[in-house]
């Protein structure tokens, strides 16, 4: 492994761990090997950095491996190399995974790179579950460092489908590289206890709370009289033209609500603005068809537009068997829809809910019989479809902001503002991810390039 | 009211799931919310189903517009729920029907054996005892106690309930403790879930008055007489052929309970068949042969032993060409050779299909992989130890705990034993027994267990040698056309083959008690629900589905017309990404030298759907989540009501 014609970069004795990378010889040797293409951007990114007022992009010291000048370059292998390498864990920890479901725990040994000629390169670590010290014991997993794990001089393993309240003990076997092993360690008991909340979904309540929060003070903003401008949305203008139009032709509107349940957050959305077109339609004195897919959603159409013809003054003119169930099933559904669109021929038709494949069907058949169509879905792969084939289309967060838009209440015009908040914030998060994610990949720092990991993975997962 | 319970509905399951979603505490909370949801859901379909009757059945009656679609769609619905509610045509689950057990109905509380070991239950606070033992397991004054006999099932529960050795240990006294007496071990088993008393095979009159000697209570001994009564029921079927061999005493080898007439070839069994009954009685057929050792092909003798001029002969014909499709084939091997005249006798056969006659040996099995998997079989295991064992060492101080004893001795087959398998292996007619038989004389009177285990599973994947004649035939026939002489010469055998294995599979149903009638699924393959989904459902759903294709024509026609800027921007988008979706695509901009691949129509492709497109998606994306959270938050706290009927406070 060590010729001597070798560079000091290529002079790494040890496992086949210690290969891995070629950032990991620059690291542990304190050396970095920068290819001559990428001089420059080094150079760049040493000017940034350095303007930035951090420290040194290569500080391997600081990272907690021996740095170039220590001992373990001073002593030396027969070969008189440089020799480094992980020696036989001391001691093994075993502890309760914080803030979890109490599935899981967390186990940890020192991993100490230590000098002088090599014996015995790592091949890797068995752990080994029991309930009781003595076993018998358990197979978990078999894990070998990372560079990371190096670096700190400390490694991890998360031992997860624990059961919660019983008591688990755990063994770790340092096997190398010839097959002989190393005394086995042994932590225990530990018992995992499940926690009050999850850990992992802190920034995501966090998040959760904040947009809320923005809601809410959006909401209080309009109601202490602060305007709320709300830009005019085309899809929702056309409603009144829609319904006036089949008045006009003497022909009924169809309203679909979408294919899903009402537990989908769409179709409670579809039902918001069900109310309003079926509150116009009953002032126009025009009739509204709404064959539903599923039962909860035919008797919760019928609530709302029994309560909108009651609301427009013409409760009488309110037809229970015009909101009717059809079937669960997708195909089935729209074969009857489709055919009630090409025997009725109704003049205006609504999408507003969520779709799948049906949604072009619907909006082509709708289309054929000249109908005026406004659609309005938060499924992103549906809605180019619905642009293609309708007259006006609520795109995502549209078709939301309608229930707030058609009311024209200073409550609901006030979370609108709150939503607007919450996308700038979402926006700064992007920007921040961006600049990050550059940085870390001109500069190969390995700081930022755990911040732009943590942002993707822990932040905003 | 009517407006204030939904509201307070909402609210209460909104901040439920929304607890459950980021405390562990509260995700059975969150689990039960949704549980109630799907109830809700599910009565409301009866709501659905009554609505879709009542409107197409108005229309039937009032002859509107259509009716005949209201009448199709009403008879559909009424005999598709019939057909699935009933399971019609669906047979029982067969994990669930105990095969070659009758059962007999004896509650629990009317079990008359308890049984106890000292010891105590598991501190776990709580925690439930499992499921399959929760209604027969309790302590009391020290003891545990078991109501019943423990079965295999229930103690591998008992020993995930909790792994430590002492309670592991505890359980395994248990279930030596809660057993059936040692005669009826293995016949007679008790299963709390259907409260059922269980008896393997037929009961004889000896075994039932022991069996109701065992206790004084009339449930019980009704119990046991029930069982005797299932276990004298005699069945019978009359097999259209059956196998040559196959005679009344071979029959009583099988079983005791089996009786065979050969005159009138009825089949007959008293009380149930069990599955390895049944697997016997199928297996009555000699099996495919085996390769030949240095099988030539189709121009070259294949014996053992060849004289030094024929192995010279072998050799050069192994060295030959391959023969000429018009070529006439002679096969060296007596069988295939005789196999070969036959179908030449009864007519021609194409070159191809010679071919594939050539290839017979490929898919059969050979001599050397049977002595492997028996040599593999006699190679020792380690013992496992009993959890009582492991405790004993952990007591007296041991520092580890091996789960494994030491290894048994290996075993391996003598020189007279597999040349008495090689002999058999070239006999006339390969019978299992023939071989047991031969080899048990060959070991002094019985066959090492291990050599049996290994033939029973080895010989479980080898085909009779009238479904290798049948492979055959059906190869013949896929590479040319057969006579009817040609497929009679080569499905003789099997017809005969099958019409035993039916009249078994029917024999095997009828005296079967079935205990679970409803068990199986709804759409079981074969069943009439099946058959409507996957015959009259599926194909009406994929025509509906395949619309599409014609709707995103018309559609991409229309979006497409360069009517301005943006417009004529989208066609140029949508012409790049449909012809790099094609082989076209590649072909059309291959050329362009490395530095200008990214104008590539393929990488152009990636770009615009990895850049622009995630881009503009993600976008919609996080204005759609912003909206579901204000949504929610707005239905949640009352604000929106619309949904319910009212918009306006």
């Amino acid at each position: 492994m060590t010729g001597s014609n070798k560079t000091p970069c290529q002079q790494i004795v040890g496992s086949n761990i210690f290969q891995e990378t070629n950032i990991f010889q620059e690291k542990l040797l304190g050396e970095s090997c920068p290819s001559p293409r990428t001089r420059w951007i080094w150079l760049l990114a040493g000017l940034i950095w350095v303007g930035l007022g951090c420290r040194p992009i290569l500080s391997v010291a600081s990272a907690g491996v021996p740095p170039t000048d220590s001992a373990a370059n001073t002593s030396a292998a027969p070969s008189g190399e440089p020799v480094l390498w992980i020696l036989p864990p001391t001691h093994l920890e075993a502890r309760d995974a914080a803030w979890d479901d109490g599935s899981r725990v967390v186990l940890g040994w020192p991993l100490e790179v230590g000098e002088g000629p090599p014996a015995k390169p790592l091949k890797e670590f068995r752990i080994y579950q029991a309930a009781e010290p003595v076993g018998p014991w358990e197979a978990v997993a078999v894990v070998e460092p990372k560079l990371k794990d190096i670096r700190r001089r400390w490694m991890e393993y998360l031992a997860e489908r624990c059961e919660p309240g019983r008591e688990y003990h755990f063994r770790l076997l340092t096997v190398w590289a010839d097959g002989s092993q190393s005394a086995p360690l042994v932590a225990g008991p530990v018992q995992p206890r499940r926690q009050l909340f999850d850990g992992n979904r802190i920034w995501l309540a966090g998040f959760v709370v904040l947009v809320s929060g923005l809601v809410l003070w959006g909401i209080h903003r309009a109601r202490s009289g602060r305007p709320v401008h709300v830009r005019r949305i085309a899809g929702l203008e056309a409603v009144q033209e829609a319904i006036g139009r089949a008045t006009e032709m003497g022909r009924p509107c169809l309203f679909i609500p979408g294919i899903q349940d009402m537990n989908e957050i769409q179709t409670i959305a579809g039902l918001t603005i069900l109310g309003r077109v079926a509150q116009t339609a009953a002032t126009y004195a025009a009739r509204v068809e709404v064959p539903t897919c599923r039962s909860l959603v035919m008797t919760a159409a019928r609530d709302t537009v029994q309560a909108a013809y009651l609301a427009a003054g013409r409760p009488d003119a309110y037809r229970p068997e015009d909101i009717y169930y059809v079937t669960d099933e997708q195909f089935g559904y729209v074969a009857h829809v489709t055919g009630l669109m090409v025997r009725q021929r109704p003049a205006a038709c609504f999408y507003m809910g969520a779709f799948f494949a049906e949604s072009l069907i619907l909006a082509e058949t709708g289309n054929a019989i000249g109908a005026i169509q406004v659609a309005g879905t938060a499924m992103p792969s549906q809605l180019p479809f619905f642009v293609a084939a309708c007259d006006y289309t609520l795109i995502g967060e549209e078709f939301f902001a309608a229930s707030a838009y058609l009311s024209g209440q200073p409550d609901q015009l006030g979370t609108l503002w709150g939503q607007d908040m919450g996308k700038l914030l979402a926006g700064s998060l992007i920007l921040a991810g961006s600049l990050l994610a550059t940085l870390a990949a001109l500069t190969g720092s390995e700081p930022l390039a755990d911040w732009t990991q943590f942002l993707q993975t822990t932040l905003l997962q | 009211m009517k407006r204030t319970i939904p509201l307070v509905i909402t609210f209460v399951c909104g901040l439920v799931l929304l607890a459950a979603h980021f405390s562990p505490y509260t995700h059975r909370w969150g689990e039960a919310t949704m549980i109630w949801f799907d109830i809700l859901a599910s009565i409301a379909f009866l709501l659905g189903g009554g609505n879709l009757l009542k409107v197409h059945l108005k229309k039937v009656f009032a002859q509107q517009a259509g009716w005949a679609y209201s009448l199709v769609t009403v008879i559909a619905f009424l005999v598709t729920l019939w057909i699935g509610l009933v399971k019609w045509g669906v047979p029982p689950a067969g994990h669930l029907e105990h095969y070659g057990e009758s059962f007999a109905h004896l509650p629990l509380e009317d079990f008359p054996f308890t049984y106890s070991v000292p010891g105590q239950l598991p501190e776990k606070p709580g925690s439930l005892l499992p499921a399959s033992v929760r209604g027969q397991l309790s302590q009391a004054d020290g003891q545990l106690l078991f109501r019943g006999w423990l079965l295999p099932n229930q103690k591998a529960d008992l020993f995930a309930y909790q792994p430590t050795l002492s309670w592991r240990c505890l359980v395994e006294r248990l279930a030596e403790a809660a057993q059936p007496p040692p005669k009826f071990r293995g016949k007679l088993a008790y299963y709390p879930e259907p409260q059922a008393l269980a008896f393997r095979g037929s009961m004889t009159p000896d075994e039932r008055t022991e069996l109701e000697a065992m206790s004084a209570s009339a449930s019980w001994r009704k119990a046991v007489a029930a069982l005797y009564e299932a276990g004298q029921r005699q069945t019978e079927v009359v097999a259209p052929s059956a196998p040559e061999r196959f005679t009344p005493q071979r029959a009583r080898t099988i079983s005791p309970t089996l009786d065979y007439e050969p005159t009138s070839r009825t089949l007959r069994i008293r009380g149930p068949m069990s599955l390895s009954e049944r697997q016997a009685l199928l297996a009555q057929f000699p099996l495919a042969r085996p390769k030949p050792s240095q099988h030539p092909g189709s121009r070259a003798v294949s014996q053992h032993s060849l004289p030094p001029t024929a192995e010279v002969q072998l050799n050069q014909a192994q060295q030959e060409p391959p023969a000429s499709p018009d070529q006439p084939r002679a096969f060296a091997d007596p069988y295939l050779a005789d196999l070969w005249k036959g179908l030449q006798q009864r007519g021609p056969l194409t070159p191809k299909q010679a071919d594939v006659f050539e290839n017979f040996w490929e898919r059969s099995w050979t001599i050397e992989q049977l002595l492997e998997t028996i040599r593999l079989a006699g190679l020792g295991e380690p013992t496992e130890k009993t959890a009582c064992q492991m405790l004993a060492e952990q007591q007296q101080g041991a520092t580890e705990i091996q789960p494994l004893g030491p290894r048994q001795p290996d075993q391996t087959l003598s020189p007279e034993q597999e040349s008495v398998i090689r002999a058999w292996a070239s006999g006339p007619s390969l019978y299992l027994e023939d071989l047991l038989e031969q080899l048990a004389k060959a070991s002094g009177g019985q066959t090492p267990s291990f050599i049996q285990t290994a033939l029973q599973n080895f010989f479980r994947q080898v085909p009779t040698e009238a479904q290798a004649r049948k492979d055959l035939c059906v190869a013949l026939v896929r590479a040319g056309p057969l006579n009817e002489q040609q497929r009679d010469f080569l499905l003789a055998a099997y017809r005969d083959e099958w019409a035993w294995r039916k009249a078994v599979g029917q024999l095997f149903r009828q005296a079967h008690q079935v205990k679970y009638p409803w068990s199986g699924q709804y759409n079981a393959p074969g069943s009439p629900f099946w058959w409507i989904y996957e015959y009259i459902f599926k194909p009406l759903a994929a025509t509906m589905f395949a619309l599409l294709a014609f709707y995103v024509a018309s559609a991409a026609f229309r979006a497409f017309r360069a009517k301005n800027l943006e417009a004529a921007l989208l066609l140029g988008t949508a012409f790049i990404i449909l012809l790099g979706r094609t082989a076209a695509g590649t072909l059309l901009t291959g050329w362009l030298p490395d530095w200008l691949g990214w104008l590539r129509v393929e990488e152009l492709t990636v770009l615009i759907m990895s850049i622009f497109n995630t881009a503009g998606t993600r976008a919609i994306m996080i204005g759609i989540a912003l909206g579901i959270v204000a949504t929610s938050l707005k239905i949640i706290l009352g604000m929106d009501r619309s949904y319910l009927g009212g918009g306006e406070k």
